[in-house]
């Protein structure tokens, strides 16, 4: 079965080589569970919009050949981990933070680690030297900490040293 | 009107993009994986902004500022004792778990003769003690820094507590102000430790200050019963007087030892390094061994021992040893012994020189590929050198990486000059892959330097070297640095200089610092460097024109 097709949660339909959407272990494991046989089975996708879809398959299909990733050593400085997006990648990324975030939530869903991981590194890096206030502006996040909560926090904070 | 209406679509749509934007962010951004994810690349100053965003952030963040920071606990010796290098214990109240991922105890480390403090102040820190039971099973690092080498209460710890995620433990005690408290200290009974199943990463440094006090044995009893609880330890680091059985942890892979003699506190007799008990711990070392470090006693009054030490390692790759310590191994550096070792590193505190390094040891290992030589050149001896460093070559053929670190000081006649520039000739049979050497002058005292009249002798050894390096085969991967002394010796831009400079312009690279020079001599030697081509450096360092 070298095709899927796929149905986003508008409703429209994308054929797809297997090999290429072989990175989602969401949809691995649907075809493996559905059963699907022949080229004209429908995989569907409930949380992924079209676009989305579509940037999703961009990236995987770019990313075929790249051999199964080694999971983070969490002892690696994140320094030293940050340094690994490609100039493709780095292109492929740029997008509005609406798209981003959709981008996110859809490599989340199909589980796929490497697209999730370079969302979340291009998100780390907005946050990287800014404030909670300059954070909280640049995503809408509503502050749900007391002040009490805020001054605890802040102690702890001051308690936990530098490596 | 109609431009209103457009107007007012337009807004519409904006507010619905902002809706929608909104909601998008905020699906991922109160997902707890994806802000995992976000979150471990982020430096400590970025996570501690990210805490004080909302609940959630402050609740997932705590683990990851715990995994990057460390929290301290003093004991109340500490706290009393203060100094400019440590901060007072913070409030217990603003705690949280989540942070105790890496923690440092300091205990009494910081009593003096002078202290104060109680002598019965052998508890724990209290703030830690409170919060122990919580944080046990995150705790990932844990470091001690003591000022005895046995606390009864914190190895009593490890028959408390479980502790399912330690993977380093470094314990690291000065023994200062023994004669303070330790002498009326009961020491419970320690009974066998609860299994530390993840413990990767163990060292143990006790920095004996001249005497070994009674307490040793119950040292080394709760070390052993660290290293008994420990089966997958893979790194072992140990400073002390005393030989541990490592049978108990079959898949150690690096052991760093230290032996450093020092006097009975009760005898006030020399304790010296027992051969017998070192070969019966290194015979109960497991197979799995690839790294190992021997510092066994740099004193040069033991050079000559009359036990030596045996030992196989099937799966040693690594090996490092002080330079006194060759004479103690010469049987065992060989290839029946050690067959998969490749990389040799002899070390000196004290600075002897090649042939007295060299003296003994006859044994051939064709696997070594990589040396790492630390010495001096005296020029005594030089002459002797030149064989030993011939006889290196020998004995080690296969050698593909070679480091030489050579200590060398400013006395010296022509014979001498000719010795070294001898002995830099013998290494050059090698084919190198790469090749490293620094040539560092021995420290003089100032005042002296001062009288030094800067003759044109002082560049000799810069010569030398560089003649004895200009027919190596290896000259195209190496790199030679001379690093000079409070400005001293003199540079000078005589004609065998620059001989010497063209003989090595196949070099790689040559770097020469921290030497005295003259601005005119500077330039002069910059001209000719850049009219020739040549791959050296001489940083222009102030205040030693």
């Amino acid at each position: 079965m070298p095709f899927v097709n796929l149905e986003s949660s508008d409703g429209d339909l994308v054929k797809v080589d297997v090999d290429v959407i072989k990175c989602s272990v969401t949809i691995n494991a649907l075809i493996e569970h559905l059963g699907l046989e022949d080229d004209n089975e429908v995989v569907p996708l409930q949380n992924v919009g079209t676009e989305t879809l579509h940037k999703v398959l961009a990236w995987a299909k770019h990313h075929k050949d790249d051999l199964p990733s080694v999971d983070d050593d969490e002892d690696d400085p994140p320094r030293e981990r940050r340094t690994d997006i490609t100039t493709w990648d780095a292109n492929f990324i740029k997008m509005e933070q609406i798209q981003l975030f959709d981008l996110i939530l859809a490599a989340n869903y199909l589980d796929i680690s490497g697209l999730l991981d370079l969302g979340c590194k291009i998100v780390a890096d907005m946050i990287k030297g800014k404030t909670a206030d300059e954070i909280r502006t640049m995503f809408n996040i509503v502050n749900d900490l007391t002040p009490q909560e805020q001054e605890q926090i802040r102690k702890e904070n001051e308690w936990c040293e530098e490596k | 009107m109609e431009t209103d209406i457009d107007q007012a679509t337009i807004q519409v749509a904006n507010i619905d993009l902002v809706a929608d934007t909104n909601k998008v962010t905020m699906m991922a951004l109160t997902n707890p994986l994806i802000l995992d994810q976000i979150f471990r690349s982020l430096d400590p100053i970025s996570l501690r902004s990210v805490r004080l965003v909302c609940r959630l952030w402050a609740d997932v963040g705590a683990s990851f500022l715990g995994k990057q920071g460390h929290l301290i606990f003093l004991s109340s010796s500490d706290y009393y004792c203060t100094s400019p290098y440590f901060t007072m214990p913070r409030e217990l109240a603003s705690f949280n778990p989540k942070l105790a991922k890496n923690v440092t105890l300091y205990i009494n480390y910081n009593c003096n003769i002078n202290c104060k403090c109680a002598p019965n102040t052998t508890n724990l820190p209290s703030t830690f003690a409170t919060v122990l039971p919580s944080i046990c099973e995150k705790l990932e690092t844990l470091r001690f820094l003591s000022g005895r080498a046995f606390e009864p209460r914190l190895h009593e710890m490890w028959t408390t507590y479980d502790f399912p995620n330690l993977t380093h433990i470094t314990i690291i005690a000065t023994n200062k102000e023994f004669n303070q408290h330790d002498g009326d200290m009961a020491f419970p009974n320690i009974q066998q430790f609860r299994p530390l199943g993840n413990l990767k990463v163990l060292c143990l440094t006790n920095f004996l200050l001249g005497e070994r006090n009674p307490s040793e044995s119950d040292w080394s009893s709760a070390c052993q019963g660290l290293l008994n609880a420990a089966p997958n330890l893979e790194e072992f680091t140990l400073n002390s007087v005393f030989y541990p059985d490592l049978s108990p942890c079959p898949k150690l892979k690096e052991f760093n030892f230290q032996y450093k003699e020092c006097r009975d506190y009760v005898t006030k007799e020399i304790i010296k390094l027992d051969i017998s008990e070192m070969n019966r711990m290194m015979e109960r070392c497991p197979n799995s061994l690839e790294k190992l470090t021997l510092n066994l006693n740099p004193n040069e009054d033991a050079i000559e021992p009359t036990e030596k030490l045996n030992f196989r390692f099937p799966n040693l790759t690594y090996l490092k040893l002080d330079t006194a310590d060759i004479f103690k191994i010469q049987d065992s550096l060989n290839v029946t012994n050690l067959p998969k070792l490749t990389h040799f590193s002899i070390n000196t505190c004290n600075y002897l020189d090649l042939s007295k390094m060299m003296a003994n040891y006859y044994m051939h290992h064709t696997g070594i590929t990589s040396l790492n030589v630390v010495c001096a050149y005296c020029a005594e001896v030089g002459n002797q050198d030149r064989h030993a460093a011939a006889k290196l070559v020998t004995l080690f053929p296969a050698v593909k990486e070679y480091s030489l670190e050579l200590q060398i000081d400013l006395a010296g006649d022509d014979v001498a000059f000719l010795s070294l520039r001898a002995m830099m000739q013998s290494f050059g049979g090698w084919e190198l892959t790469r090749g490293q050497v620094n040539i560092q002058y021995k420290w003089i005292p100032l005042s002296l330097a001062a009288l030094n009249l800067h003759n044109e002798s002082d560049t000799e050894v810069v010569i030398a070297v560089m003649e004895g390096m200009s027919d190596w085969r290896a000259l195209p991967n190496t790199t030679l640095q001379f690093v000079g002394n409070h400005g001293e010796p003199y540079l000078h831009l005589t004609d065998r200089m620059r001989d010497a400079l063209l003989s090595c312009r196949t070099i790689k690279s040559v770097t020469i610092s921290e030497f005295g020079i003259d601005e005119d001599t500077w330039e002069d030697m910059n001209a000719f460097i850049e009219d020739n081509n040549l791959p050296v450096s001489i940083p222009n360092i102030d205040g030693f024109w």
